[in-house]
C-alpha cells in the first residue's frame, strides 16, 4: 500500500519515458499508478498511430505557386489593381445608367398635355412607342423633348445598349408603370399621330 | 505511401540553436531539394532559416519562396490536424504563409523561425475553428491506411480508430487540442509548445495531461 500516488506531472513524464528512478519504481509497484502509466500510454499510442494522408505529390508545387501568386497579388500597386481587368467599354456605364434612370422616371410621370382626346386602343407595341416618341417631340412635349435630348447627349454606343439591352418589352412594361388615366391619355395621342397623314 | 506523421513530421530547424547555423533549418522531408518551378537565387539553399528571413527584408523575395519550401509540409501537416480535411488544411496553409509574410518584420529571431511560424499557424487554425467543427475528409480506407501489407480488416478497423481519434481531438477545448497536436504529432517539447501558445510549460504539462485523459474517455465512450 502507497501513501501517495504519483502526481499528474510525474505520471506525465513517465508515461513519455522519462521521469526518475525511484517514480518509475513506484510505477512497478502500485497497481493504480501503473494503470494510470498503462491507460495514458495506450490513449497516446491510438492517438499518434493517426496519420496525415500524403496529398499528392503535385499539390506541394500547386500550394508554393499559390502562396507565392498570393503574395505578389498583394504587393501590386492597388492603381493597378484597379484597373487590370476592367473592360474599356465599361467605363461609359455610369452614363447609360444615369440616362436609364432619368428616362424611366420622366417615362413613369410624364402626364400627357392633352388628355380631352381619349381613347380605347389597344397598347402599342414598342417599335410603335418609340416612333409616337418622335412625334410628341414634334408637337412640343417637353417630356419627350427632353427623353430625345438625353439621346443625343448620351453617347450613341451607350445609347444603344441602353435601347437594345432592354428594347424587347420595354415599352409595354413601362406603360404597365403607367397609372390608368396616363395610360389612356398616351394611347389617345398615339392615336392622334397614327391619324395624321404621313409626310 | 510515405508516412506523414510521426518524424516526417517534425518541423525542420526547430532548435534555435539550429536555425541559426548553416545548414540548419532541414528536416527529414527533403522538401527543398524541389523548387516547385520557383526561382530562388543560387546558393540561398545552403542559407539558415534567420539569414533567410533577412535576404526577405533586404527584398530577395526568392528567400520567403525557400522558407516555404522548407517549411510548408508542417505547416500543411498542422493545418489537417486542426481541419480533418484536405481543403482547409491547404487553404490555411496559404493563409499561414501570407500572415508570415506580412509580419516577417516583426520576426526577432529570439526564437527559431519554425517555432514563429508554428505560433501563427496554430493562432490561424484555432482562429478558423472557433464556432466551426472540423469538417473530416469522407473516410476512405483505401487512402488513409496502406493496405498493401494489411489484411483486409484490419486496414478497416485500423481506419475507423483514426475516425475516432480524429472526432475525438477535435473535441477537445482549444489549448488542449493544440498541446496534443504539437506534442504528439510533431514532437515538440512543453517547453517549446509553450513558446508557441504563450504559456508556462507548467501549464502546457497539465494541458497536455487532461488532454489524454479526455481522449482516453472520448475514445472509451466512442467504443462503448
Amino acid at each position: 500500500m502507497w501513501a501517495r500516488h504519483l502526481s499528474r506531472e510525474v505520471l506525465l513524464a513517465v508515461v513519455e519515458g522519462g521521469g526518475d528512478v525511484p517514480d518509475r519504481e513506484h510505477v512497478e509497484r502500485c497497481d493504480r499508478c501503473r494503470r494510470d502509466v498503462d491507460a495514458l500510454r495506450a490513449t497516446l499510442a491510438a492517438v499518434r498511430d493517426v496519420e496525415v494522408p500524403e496529398p499528392s505529390p503535385l499539390f506541394w508545387d500547386h500550394l508554393s505557386a499559390r502562396i507565392s501568386q498570393s503574395i505578389a497579388d498583394e504587393e501590386a500597386p492597388a492603381s493597378a489593381a484597379r484597373t487590370v481587368g476592367v473592360p474599356a467599354w465599361r467605363s461609359g456605364l455610369w452614363l447609360t445608367g444615369v440616362a436609364t434612370a432619368v428616362a424611366l422616371a420622366v417615362m413613369v410621370t410624364w402626364q400627357p398635355a392633352d388628355r380631352s382626346t381619349l381613347a380605347t386602343l389597344s397598347v402599342p407595341n414598342g417599335e410603335a412607342g418609340w416612333a409616337a416618341e418622335a412625334t410628341a417631340v414634334e408637337q412640343g412635349d417637353t417630356g419627350w423633348e427632353f427623353l430625345v435630348n438625353l439621346a443625343v447627349v448620351a453617347e450613341e454606343e451607350s445609347w444603344g445598349e441602353l435601347v437594345g439591352g432592354v428594347q424587347p418589352g420595354m415599352a409595354d412594361r413601362a406603360l404597365q408603370a403607367l397609372s390608368d388615366a396616363e395610360r389612356t391619355a398616351l394611347i389617345g395621342l398615339l392615336e392622334i399621330e397614327m391619324r395624321q397623314p404621313s409626310s | 505511401m510515405e508516412e506523414a506523421g510521426g518524424l516526417a513530421a517534425t518541423w525542420p530547424g526547430l532548435e534555435p540553436a539550429h536555425a541559426a547555423r548553416p545548414e540548419a533549418g532541414r528536416g527529414p522531408v527533403r522538401d527543398h531539394e524541389s523548387h516547385d518551378g520557383v526561382e530562388t537565387s543560387p546558393g540561398l539553399e545552403h542559407l539558415d532559416d534567420v539569414t533567410l528571413v533577412d535576404a526577405v527584408r533586404s527584398g530577395r523575395r526568392e528567400a520567403f519562396d525557400l522558407l516555404v519550401v522548407r517549411h510548408r509540409r508542417a505547416v500543411y501537416q498542422v493545418c489537417y490536424r486542426f481541419t480533418g480535411n484536405h481543403e482547409d488544411a491547404s487553404d490555411l496553409s496559404q493563409e499561414v504563409f501570407l500572415r508570415a509574410y506580412r509580419g516577417l518584420t516583426s520576426f526577432k529571431g529570439s526564437a527559431a523561425f519554425a517555432t514563429w511560424l508554428y505560433r501563427i499557424a496554430v493562432n490561424a487554425c484555432l482562429s478558423r475553428s472557433a464556432g466551426q467543427k472540423p469538417q473530416a475528409d469522407v473516410l476512405d480506407p483505401d487512402r488513409h491506411v496502406d493496405t498493401a501489407h494489411v489484411a483486409a480488416d484490419v486496414a478497416l478497423a485500423r481506419s475507423r480508430m483514426a475516425a475516432r481519434v480524429r472526432a475525438a481531438v477535435a473535441q477537445l477545448p482549444r489549448k488542449q487540442r493544440a498541446t496534443v497536436i504539437l506534442r504528439v504529432y510533431h514532437d515538440l517539447p512543453h517547453e517549446q509548445i509553450a513558446k508557441v501558445l504563450g504559456s508556462s510549460v507548467g501549464a502546457v504539462k497539465a494541458n497536455f495531461f487532461h488532454a489524454v485523459r479526455n481522449l482516453r474517455r472520448l475514445l472509451g465512450e466512442a467504443e462503448n
